[in-house]
């Protein structure tokens, strides 16, 4: 049998990758409301191979649900950095997007990107548990189509993303 | 050598409710001191509404309590009318409640699954959130949200029912009365609910008064203090009802005080409905919003929440923008005095279950 | 009803003021604040609901309020008290309502407030690592810290 290229390997790691995406239970702000439901009966992720994760070392997703102050930010980057490659971020709800209705707050981050990369955002305060749905399905598939590369870019521009987390944590 | 370890449980714990962190110290698995680290839902919402004129801040207050939000707004508009002397008009006393005690019923349905989860049945959270989505689904239909409503502000609420909705509340509270049935057989007739909680994590009587508990904690120690019958608001003082007490105050009281709180809430629905005027003003006449309209004082205004007493403390000065405002979420006094002492003595195990048997709403007092 | 309040006029330095039924105002001076709180505990304020600062920057004062809760009567109390905004020093309440604590590590953080007896007002409380006037203050201009400190997002970040 030939041997397969790199770019094949990657092509079907991510396929199988995909499948099977398990989200960190870290409930960073109040859009962990719209997850139970999300999670249980009535929305049901689990029929997408999603499942709710409790250690960050096993958890492929982790969800930034609403604002992140800055205590919780610390604590946000010890996760994503604790979590193995390939991990994706998803930004939830307007506060993670721009600060939403927080824009005045002292404590609040503004720009979720800035500190660590994100994949995806969802707009909306808050968003629904069809759009958190419709979130992983396209996450689904940039992860097939190889554009999911936030862990990739953190790696790479460590320096951007260290020098603005020294901004705000001191 | 030392004989206990610090153990950290949050932020990141699936048995925490909500972001937060409790530092407990461990002799073996016995918690010997336990202590509250708060802060990180901290969101500045007093400082912002300081910034915010009377008619934006609607938006912000809300986000106060995430499970049950409509508290925020009946709270802060019954400040506001306060200071401005405005008596509401007679439907949107009763909007008022029906809506307040839908966000209830839906709050206590999601605190029973989060409780069974924390004790490891995981079937009954399967099934009242996902009943508790119905509920969901009607505030949807009164103003286009699922959890932030917005629909309850100063002079009444913001818009008439939609047809036929009153129908549909009714029909939510049959469908709730059927489940609960099963909800009894499976979790609140349970042995294991029962070994597990009773006896555990007391909070007496005395100990309740002088700690300053409110809502279930001292309701499940045997006094019958609830806002909604000590100082009416919307139209609870045209309801007839008695407040549910039990005496053990632990753990099991504690639950099934919530479990009778939602009859009650059910109760309270179908008797709102039935006596609401079925025409009429929903809003009072209310001057323009951006004008400095609310007069110089200053108020306390206080409701019922699931949790207990939620109280906002306005002062205005008449510029348009609220002075101050401080919110009392009942959380605050339950987590650092209360929760702090009776964590003490408990297992590990049990440390989470008592943290959501007392109803620890993180953003109350993060704010 | 007037029972109560009469009770409360009792108390020895208490200036009363009845807004509404069920919600009373009293005005107290510095030294006579825990006392007072004593007092009405003693007529029946078993419940302290909220504690709290509002900084009044034009008087130059902090004024402390403490909400109590009369359970057998149904009543409100707020018991106030002006103090020095340059030198805010308060005495502990905890003693007397233990959920006073809490409350007064918030107001020690938020406003600077010097809390006599507490040994954990002071410490971190909600913030972390926090280096500035006190955020609560009024003269802590809120938007200018977060535009120093964070980047908001415009509209021309997007090719960034």
């Amino acid at each position: 049998m030939e041997k397969m290229t790199q770019d094949q390997v990657r092509t079907i790691a991510n396929m199988l990758r995909k499948r099977s995406l398990w989200m960190i239970h870290y409930c960073t702000g109040c859009g962990a409301m719209e997850l139970p439901p999300t999670m249980t009966s009535r929305y049901d992720m689990s029929r997408l191979g999603l499942a709710p994760f409790v250690t960050s070392r096993q958890a492929d997703i982790l969800l930034i649900t609403g604002y992140l102050n800055v205590k919780t930010l610390r604590r946000v980057i010890t996760v994503y950095e604790q979590m193995l490659d390939p991990k994706y971020v998803i930004g939830f709800g307007s506060c993670a997007l721009n600060g939403g209705v927080y824009w005045d707050s002292y404590a609040v981050i503004k720009q979720l990107d800035r500190y660590i990369p994100a994949d995806l955002y969802i707009a909306g305060c808050m968003p629904r548990p069809e759009a958190i749905i419709t979130a992983f399905q396209d996450l689904m598939d940039l992860i097939d189509s190889g554009k999911a590369d936030g862990y990739k870019r953190y790696k790479r521009d460590l320096a951007y993303y260290k020098e603005n987390q020294r901004k705000v944590l001191g | 050598m030392s004989k206990s370890y610090e153990l950290f449980i949050g932020p990141n714990h699936p048995g925490i409710p909500g972001n937060f962190s409790v530092k407990i110290e461990l002799e073996g698995d016995t918690v010997v001191k336990a202590k509250g680290d708060p802060g990180y839902l901290h969101r500045a919402f007093e400082k912002a509404m300081e910034g915010r004129y009377y008619i934006q801040n609607l938006a912000l207050i809300p986000r106060i309590c995430v499970p049950e939000p409509d508290i925020n707004e009946a709270a802060y508009a019954m400040a506001v009318e306060d200071l401005m002397g405005i008596e509401i008009p007679e439907r949107a006393k009763y909007i008022r409640t029906i809506v307040l005690e839908l966000a209830r019923v839906a709050n206590l349905t999601f605190w029973m699954g989060s409780f069974a989860a924390t004790l490891g049945l995981y079937t009954l959270s399967q099934w009242s959130f996902g009943d508790r989505d119905y509920a969901l689904d009607l505030f949807n239909e009164i103003c286009g949200a699922r959890v932030y409503h917005m629909f309850i502000w100063p002079g009444g609420v913001r818009r008439d029912l939609p047809p036929g909705w009153e129908d549909r509340v009714l029909d939510y509270v049959k469908y709730i009365k059927e489940r609960l049935v099963d909800y009894d057989n499976i979790f609140f007739k349970n042995v294991m609910f029962k070994y597990r909680t009773k006896g555990m994590a007391v909070v007496t009587k005395e100990q309740a008064i002088e700690w300053g508990a409110t809502g279930p904690i001292l309701k499940a120690a045997g006094v019958a203090q609830d806002v909604r019958k000590d100082d009416p608001y919307a139209a609870y003082g045209y309801l007839d009802f008695e407040i549910p007490t039990l005496t053990d105050g632990d753990s099991w009281s504690r639950a099934m005080i919530r479990r009778m709180e939602l009859d009650l809430s059910l109760d309270l629905i179908e008797q709102a409905v039935k006596k609401m005027p079925k025409k009429g003003p929903v809003c009072a006449k209310m001057p323009n919003p951006l004008k400095g309209i609310v007069p110089a004082g200053e108020t306390y205004a206080k409701v019922e929440s699931a949790r207990g007493e939620h109280g906002f403390y306005m002062v205005s000065d008449n510029t348009g923008k609220p002075y101050r405002v401080a919110v009392r979420g009942a959380s605050h006094t339950h987590m650092f005095t209360i929760a702090e002492k009776v964590l003490i003595g408990q297992r590990l195990a049990d440390v989470s279950h008592t943290l959501v048997s007392l109803d620890i709403c993180p953003p109350e007092f993060d704010r | 009803m007037m029972g109560i309040v009469d009770k409360i006029k009792e108390i020895d330095g208490t200036k009363v003021t009845v807004q509404r039924e069920n919600r009373i105002f009293v005005d107290v001076e510095k030294e006579r604040v825990i006392g007072t709180l004593y007092s009405m505990k003693l007529i029946g304020f078993s419940q302290l609901s909220v504690l709290s600062v509002i900084d009044r920057i034009a008087d130059n004062q902090f004024e402390i309020f403490y909400v109590l809760y009369n359970r057998d009567e149904k009543v409100n109390a707020t018991v106030r008290v002006w103090i020095d905004r340059d030198n805010p020093v308060i005495e502990t309440a905890e003693k007397i309502y233990p959920s006073a604590h809490a409350w007064e590590r918030e107001i020690a953080e938020m406003f600077g407030v010097k809390v006599e007896g507490n040994e954990e007002a002071g410490k971190p409380f909600i913030l972390e690592n926090w280096n500035d006037l006190p955020p609560m203050r009024k003269d802590f201009d809120s938007i200018k810290y977060s535009s120093e400190h964070f980047v908001f997002r415009h509209s021309e970040d997007k090719n960034e």
